[in-house]
């Protein structure tokens, strides 16, 4: 058996029954994976290009103002998560909001999965996307 | 579609999203906390101004008046050593509020509204607050050090004055019998050195030809 076919069937192991991508490379052709484990700082490419593609949703919750959502399976276990925007206050006057126009996005679905800390939500992965357009 | 971003999420960025939803949370707390943080600074920066009274020397301010040479402007005259202890007052009431105006700006910072409020978002405007509240710190206490140095020698000048300047005679009521009656009136030493009567607002006259001058502590 050669190597690369070794690594298919790992790859359709892990993708079956849940995994440490610490001991089994994960092959993101097998995402979703409802039953992965967690994995903190989770990162990938896919993940954050599809998140970043959901679209925005805007909600008012204001006469004045309104929020963002963004509502999508997600890329990596397949379970429900959301991305926030929404204003507040900030601790000084800061003006120049465009130039950080980025949107941390992490899965925080409640679904369990293994090794995932106490209080924490989803299945560790995340990135950054564009934020929302202030449209007023 | 979409643009993305190609960078990772470290821990770092996970936290201060986490600290900007607590702070997205906490708007209201926070908008009330510096009000009533700076209502109390309102109360400092008018301090201020009833402290810089201190400044006005071994009795008050208008005992100075009297103090060393005067400028004479039209019928204004006007005392030297008091106009520069009130002008000194005046400098140090000023760098001291602004001292606390710039205290309290450090502490509080000014919260403004912004419609997305996010982890990097916070974490810039932190970066941009710390490095305004150094610098508002850095002015205030530069300010502190020059108005206690301006208090330190209007004081010098207040109490100078009093040493050198000898202290003013008050008049002293007594009873005078003269030929022609009795009075009982204030009297000083006048320039010549003989007793004048010193009414208020008038100039002091000579008493002239008196049997008896008797002191007394109030006229009857």
């Amino acid at each position: 058996m050669d190597e690369d076919t070794k690594r298919v069937i790992v790859d359709a192991l892990v993708g079956a029954v849940g995994g440490s991508q610490a001991t089994h490379p994960e092959s993101e052709d097998r995402w979703p994976m409802s039953r992965c484990h967690w994995l903190g700082g989770g990162y990938s490419e896919k993940w954050t290009k599809a998140v970043a593609d959901a679209p925005w949703h805007e909600r008012k919750t204001t006469d004045e103002y309104v929020d963002w959502y963004k509502q999508l399976a997600c890329p990596r276990c397949g379970h429900p998560m959301t991305v926030l925007v929404a204003p507040g206050v900030m601790p000084s006057k800061y003006e120049s909001i465009r130039d950080h126009a980025l949107v941390v996005a992490r899965c925080n679905c409640r679904q369990l999965h293994t090794d995932r800390p106490e209080k924490q939500l989803g299945c560790g992965y995340g990135g950054y996307v564009p934020a929302p357009e202030v449209t007023r | 579609m979409a643009s993305y971003v190609d960078m990772p999420l470290l821990p770092d960025d996970e936290q201060w999203e986490d600290e900007a939803t607590a702070a997205r949370h906490g708007s209201l707390a926070t908008v009330r906390a510096t009000a009533k943080a700076w209502s109390e600074s309102i109360a400092l920066v008018l301090g201020v101004f009833t402290t810089a009274a201190f400044v006005k020397g071994p009795e008050a301010l208008s005992d100075l008046a009297d103090a060393g040479p005067s400028v004479t402007l039209g019928p204004v005259s006007i005392p030297v050593v008091g106009s520069v202890v009130v002008l000194l007052v005046l400098i140090a009431a000023l760098a001291l509020a602004a001292a606390v105006w710039k205290a309290a700006i450090a502490a509080q910072g000014s919260p403004s509204w912004t419609k997305q409020m996010t982890g990097p978002v916070l974490a810039a405007a932190s970066a941009a607050a710390t490095q305004e509240a150094i610098s508002d710190l850095r002015d205030s206490r530069r300010l502190t050090v020059a108005a206690a140095v301006v208090v330190f020698v209007g004081m010098s000048v207040a109490w100078m004055s009093q040493v050198v300047t000898p202290a003013k005679t008050e008049p002293q009521n007594a009873i005078v019998i003269t030929s022609t009656g009795v009075a009982c009136v204030p009297v000083k030493t006048g320039d010549d050195g003989t007793l004048a009567i010193a009414m208020p607002n008038v100039s002091p006259a000579p008493i002239g030809s008196a049997r008896t001058i008797t002191l007394v502590e109030e006229c009857p």
